[in-house]
């Protein structure tokens, strides 16, 4: 068992040894270390520290369990010039993100049309295998357009609205996306995903605002009590995972060519500043474009639904963009570091960057609070509007948590589901899903996940992540 | 009571029968917190290619109701064994995510001229017809082994879900 050592109530660390290039910093609560010490995801810490040019910590939020080489809530800075890049500390889903949207309606608008109005969805956005992209007969030319200028390409394309832009990370668009760089098979396999939810935890949900925390900041995104908010969690579908794969595979050569010592060789990296690296930067740029312009467009699908099952105007309906973000990326990004600043490549991998107030990059509507951080729980709980602070950007890159985590393998919680029915004890938290398979819904029923509740509170007691307000499910979709 | 006719399975069928029950012993499945994972046997390695790809297809759909119907082909680059097993399942799991393809049958051949030829025979996804249990996306590196030892062939692969 790994030796940690505790920093403070919610700050773990795992010593520098061996050929750990820094130590390792683990977010947790005592209770959550109980069950993060058991997994391998702490060993998973330590590799990652092994990374070339890697700089302060190896980090880990609160939500952290067992991934591919990086763990799941793992979050790596490297040095531009010494450092490296590495497909799996971004994950299969790049930019697999959350989008929140905010309506003119109340819990009680909606009270007693949450089942037609879930059919609706369900109807209205394609999900899961067989369906297909909301945008038919999209030629190899456009794909390419919408990968290199991502959300504001959809919304000339009549996705949304231009105001929508400026509420999504990087603008909706990360620089020097190159589809070029993307494979055949990639776009073979995301140009008809356009639009569609996907299966596993990927989901949309319809929830109310159940606690607000902060009053000011909840005021600034324009929410109060009792609020209907709908939440799209997706990401860059098949294109995002063949890229991935794709750089991989180049990935394990790269790491023989520049004699790169691994103590996972799912760790497979390249320096950031080789041929390869800049190919992988531009390729997984063109893939978090893509799931910026999946998630406008399923916005758009989610509003002609909602306005088509409530039979209102858009006037009443007055859907409204919160904010998006991405829990699975790579990004070049200005931190102080030993009382310097420079430009370091941030890996958050099932984290979500959580910028303080005055950050530049925020949309100038909420710089006095700090960024929106979105974590999902499951769908059967809650799930949370949470603030960026300035100690995120002097502890953790500018980075949080990024939803609940799970807990139990998809085996074991559906066999757990067999006893139970599953649709019933959903409706009896007052939560209606739809969903193409039982399988997903066992595998994703609650029991599988922590709570996301103590997720946050690591956040927020440590001061990284400042809760604003709870959202409680009324209906969920998905594939 | 009236005596229920005489139950006649053709021969063909017997033959499909047995060779699901065969490949349906051949891996079991590997817990793992987010996504999942398989290990399975072989006596040689052609029968490990089909066997894996049969365990991916088994847990993808019920494999008993994809129809044999169309079949694609795919020639193995002759590498070392764990990328052949690589590229054969990243083949078939490409069909699959990018064309809605699912598989039920399988025969994968070696030649000596430094490729193998692996075939499967499936149908395109119906939903009248086929239900998606679990909708893999990718084979990751993570424990993944492709081996030989004195009992045969085995291999470990965890799926990305």
């Amino acid at each position: 068992m790994t030796e940690l050592r505790q920093i403070d109530d919610y700050v773990w660390e795992v010593p520098k040894r061996g050929k750990m290039r820094v130590p390792g910093r683990i977010y947790a609560s005592k209770e959550l270390m109980r069950d993060i010490v058991n997994d391998p995801c702490v060993e998973q810490v330590q590799n990652v520290a092994h990374l070339p040019g890697i700089v302060g910590y190896s980090l880990a939020m609160p939500d952290i369990h067992w991934g591919y080489g990086f763990p799941i809530g793992g979050v790596a800075a490297m040095d531009m010039e010494g450092g490296v890049i590495s497909p799996g500390g971004v994950g299969y889903d790049i930019n697999c993100g959350v989008r929140l949207l905010s309506t003119g309606l109340k819990h009680h608008d909606i009270q007693n049309e949450i089942r037609k109005l879930l059919a609706q969805l369900f109807r209205d956005i394609p999900t899961g295998v067989g369906s297909h992209g909301a945008i038919p007969n999209l030629s190899h030319k456009e794909l390419n357009r919408l990968l290199r200028k991502g959300v504001s390409r959809a919304v000339e394309m009549g996705y949304g609205t231009a105001e929508d832009i400026e509420f999504v990370e990087e603008r909706g668009c990360l620089d020097g996306a190159d589809p070029s760089q993307v494979s055949e098979r990639a776009k073979q396999r995301g140009s008809k995903q356009i639009g569609t939810l996907g299966s596993g935890n990927h989901f949309l949900e319809v929830d109310y605002v159940e606690e607000i925390y902060h009053e000011h900041a909840a005021r600034v995104f324009g929410l109060e009590q009792d609020q209907i908010v709908v939440i799209i969690h997706t990401g860059s579908r098949g294109l995002g995972y063949q890229v991935c794969a794709d750089y991989l595979k180049m990935t394990q050569h790269a790491v023989e060519k520049y004699g790169i010592t691994l103590p996972d060789r799912q760790l497979a990296c390249t320096p950031i500043n080789s041929q390869e690296g800049g190919a992988y930067l531009a390729a997984m740029r063109a893939a978090a474009n893509f799931a910026f312009v999946n998630r406008q467009v399923i916005k758009h699908l989610a509003e002609q639904a909602l306005l088509k099952s409530l039979g209102v105007s858009p006037e009443t309906l007055q859907m409204r963009l919160i904010y998006d973000i991405c829990h699975n990326i790579a990004k070049f990004e200005e931190h102080t570091v030993k009382g310097e600043k420079i430009t370091v490549c941030v890996h958050r991998k099932g984290a979500t960057r959580a910028f303080g107030p005055h950050h530049p990059e925020l949309p100038e509507l909420y710089r006095s609070v700090g960024q929106p951080v979105l974590v999902p729980g499951d769908m059967g709980r809650y799930s949370y509007l949470c603030i960026g602070t300035e100690k995120a950007m002097t502890d953790t890159f500018g980075s949080s948590c990024h939803g609940a985590g799970r807990m139990m393998s998809r085996r074991k919680s559906s066999k757990l589901s067999k006893s139970i029915n599953m649709i019933e004890e959903l409706r009896s938290r007052g939560v209606e899903i739809m969903a193409r398979g039982r399988r997903t819904i066992a595998e994703e029923m609650p029991h599988a996940y922590k709570d996301v509740s103590n997720v946050v509170d690591v956040m927020d007691g440590a001061g990284i992540s400042k809760k604003v307000a709870r959202f409680r499910p009324m209906g969920v979709i998905k594939g | 009571m009236r005596a229920l006719p005489p139950l006649i399975i053709s021969r063909p069928t017997c033959k499909l029968i047995w060779e699901e029950k065969m490949r349906k012993k051949c891996y079991k499945l590997l817990d793992h917190t987010a996504d999942i994972g398989i290990e399975l046997f072989a006596d040689d390695f052609t029968s490990l290619l089909e066997n894996a790809a049969f365990a991916l297809f088994d847990i993808i759909t019920d494999i008993s109701k994809v129809r044999p119907r169309n079949r694609v082909a795919t020639i193995i680059l002759n590498t070392d064994r764990e990328d052949m097993m690589r590229s054969w399942m990243e083949e078939l799991l490409f069909r699959f995510n990018s064309a809605d393809y699912l598989f039920s049958k399988f025969k994968v051949t070696d030649s000596d001229t430094g490729y193998a030829h692996g075939d499967a025979w499936g149908e395109v996804f119906d939903a009248n017809r086929h239900m998606i249990h679990t909708e893999i996306k990718g084979i990751t590196y993570h424990q993944f082994e492709v081996s030989r030892s004195q009992h045969g062939w085995y291999c470990r692969i965890i799926f990305d879900v």
